[in-house]
């Protein structure tokens, strides 16, 4: 090919052209939105700001920084803020977000099982929150449904979390002088109370589907409802959940993993109750007023302290 | 704004009307550039549209002469097709779907013209894709858009001599690959 037919070739190409409809088409889209200066700023984003977003998370380093981002956060206002949200709030996202991003942090056990125990007290303040709540009966009881739910994977993450520092204890006892006795003992009864605990806990949760199913609407169901409850003072019901999650965490502080698991059934017992009584509330009126002292008894409980 | 005297009330009318120009001159042209730059039609599109909409966006935020609208805009497509590549893995062949562009010259001639000219289109087009980015990107804004170097130095932003060389090299180039291919 001569340099001259090259050329023309070239030229040629000038006959590519963009579709004569997408060409009118597209002048005006264009046209409509330059008539008002902000919408074309918002198109252009539209087109690329999600683009970018998935691009930017395609990468592994992009995760990490949005979850170091969120601990970052911790210490900001914006999250802190989030502190006290409850399911319904908008900055209740941003909580579940940091508690996850906390969690994915974390690489002992040790640590896990301190954050899972935090988020459990957490659910059990939501569920206190919404109870308190002025809201419809039926969405209030989904919600404590739910959070109590959540409440138990935090408690079972917790277990699990603990069972791996079992091990890793169980592993290392034979060359401790110290501990070999107490240690494998502790396993034994850490792994009797993981069993009882999680049999507990299924017992629980066959109750706790029955009572949702039995409907909300029926009072009659409410009262045999009440005979299922544990017998544990309604009004200290609130109290008794932190207290119990506290010492729980202190426990693991001072590694008596049987300790932590104990209480950590005891906190699970306890927000068993709430749940139910949380559906209860709703339906019967006798049971208003047992809301009210719940929240009154805490409050004279805290001033006492 | 400051191409015409105008007031300051109709800076948005003058603005539109020089965009509203502007589109109808350049679409063609930014459109077969973003096109032999990505390969696929539906793309050239969307990027296309966005590069006139950034395009708006300059003209409102800073001063520009009618003198270098052209370029600002082949510059801002530029950029577009770089930043698209950015987003997106790079494993995939350009020039893939240059052979659309064909489609649209048959209609045009009648069959034996169409015959020889595809042949040779699919010679250039081959050719072409194989070439180095920058190369094509040349070669493209001279012979087929027909910008001037100062022009097209200003997009680049290149010094002329730099891209009278370039220009130079990628033409040598284009010719071996055709020549290698017609034996």
């Amino acid at each position: 090919m001569t340099e001259k037919e090259l050329l023309s070739q070239l030229k040629n190409l000038k006959e590519i052209k963009p579709d004569e409809s997408w060409k009118k088409q597209s002048r005006d889209i264009l046209l409509s939105q330059i008539s008002s200066h902000e919408i074309p700023a918002a198109v252009e984003s539209d087109i690329y700001f999600l683009a970018h977003i998935k691009n930017f998370f395609r990468q592994p380093v992009a995760v990490v920084v949005v979850v170091l981002f969120f601990l970052a956060g911790g210490g900001f206002a914006s999250v802190a803020a989030s502190k006290n949200t409850k399911p319904g709030d908008s900055l209740y996202i941003a909580k579940k977000i940091s508690e996850k991003a906390k969690l994915a942090i974390a690489f002992s056990s040790e640590k896990k099982a301190q954050l899972s125990i935090e988020f459990a007290g957490n659910r059990a303040k939501e569920i206190a929150q919404v109870i308190a709540d002025d809201d419809t009966n039926e969405s209030k009881a989904e919600k404590v449904g739910r959070l109590a739910e959540d409440f138990k994977k935090e408690i079972a993450s917790a277990k699990t979390s603990l069972k791996k520092i079992a091990e890793v204890d169980s592993k290392q006892s034979p060359t401790e002088n110290n501990n070999s006795e107490g240690a494998p003992e502790d396993s034994e009864i850490f792994s009797a109370n993981l069993g009882r605990t999680e049999k507990g806990m299924q017992i629980y949760v066959q109750e706790n589907k029955e009572e949702q199913s039995r409907d909300l609407s029926d009072s009659a169901a409410a009262s045999s409802t009440k005979e299922n409850i544990p017998e544990i003072p309604a009004a200290n019901n609130a109290n008794n959940l932190e207290k119990a999650l506290g010492e729980a965490g202190e426990f693991l502080k001072n590694q008596d993993y049987g300790g932590t698991l104990n209480k950590l059934s005891e906190a699970n017992d306890i927000v068993e109750n709430i749940n139910n009584k949380g559906e209860v509330k709703g339906i019967s009126e006798t049971a208003t007023s047992t809301e009210g002292s719940v929240l009154g008894a805490s409050e004279e409980n805290i001033d006492n302290k | 704004m400051n191409i015409i005297s105008g007031s300051k009330k109709d800076k948005s009318g003058e603005n539109k009307e020089i965009f509203t120009r502007a589109y109808d001159d350049y679409i063609d042209q930014i459109y077969r550039f973003v096109y032999f730059k990505v390969g696929s039609k539906e793309e050239a599109q969307d990027l296309t549209s966005a590069v006139f909409l950034k395009t708006w966006d300059y003209i409102n935020k800073n001063k520009i002469r009618k003198k270098t609208l052209r370029a600002l805009i082949y510059k801002i497509a530029r950029n577009a097709v770089i930043d698209y590549y950015r987003g997106r893995s790079m494993t995939q062949n350009n020039m893939e779907s240059l052979d659309e562009g064909l489609n649209i010259i048959d209609e045009r001639q009648d069959m034996i013209k169409s015959i020889e000219l595809s042949m040779d289109m699919t010679l250039i087009s081959e050719s072409l894709g194989e070439l180095k980015d920058e190369y094509r990107e040349v070669i493209i804004l001279r012979f087929t858009e027909e910008l001037s170097i100062s022009e097209i130095s200003s997009i680049l932003e290149k010094s002329k001599g730099n891209t009278r060389v370039l220009l130079f090299r990628a033409l040598k180039a284009l010719r071996e690959l055709t020549d290698q291919k017609i034996k």
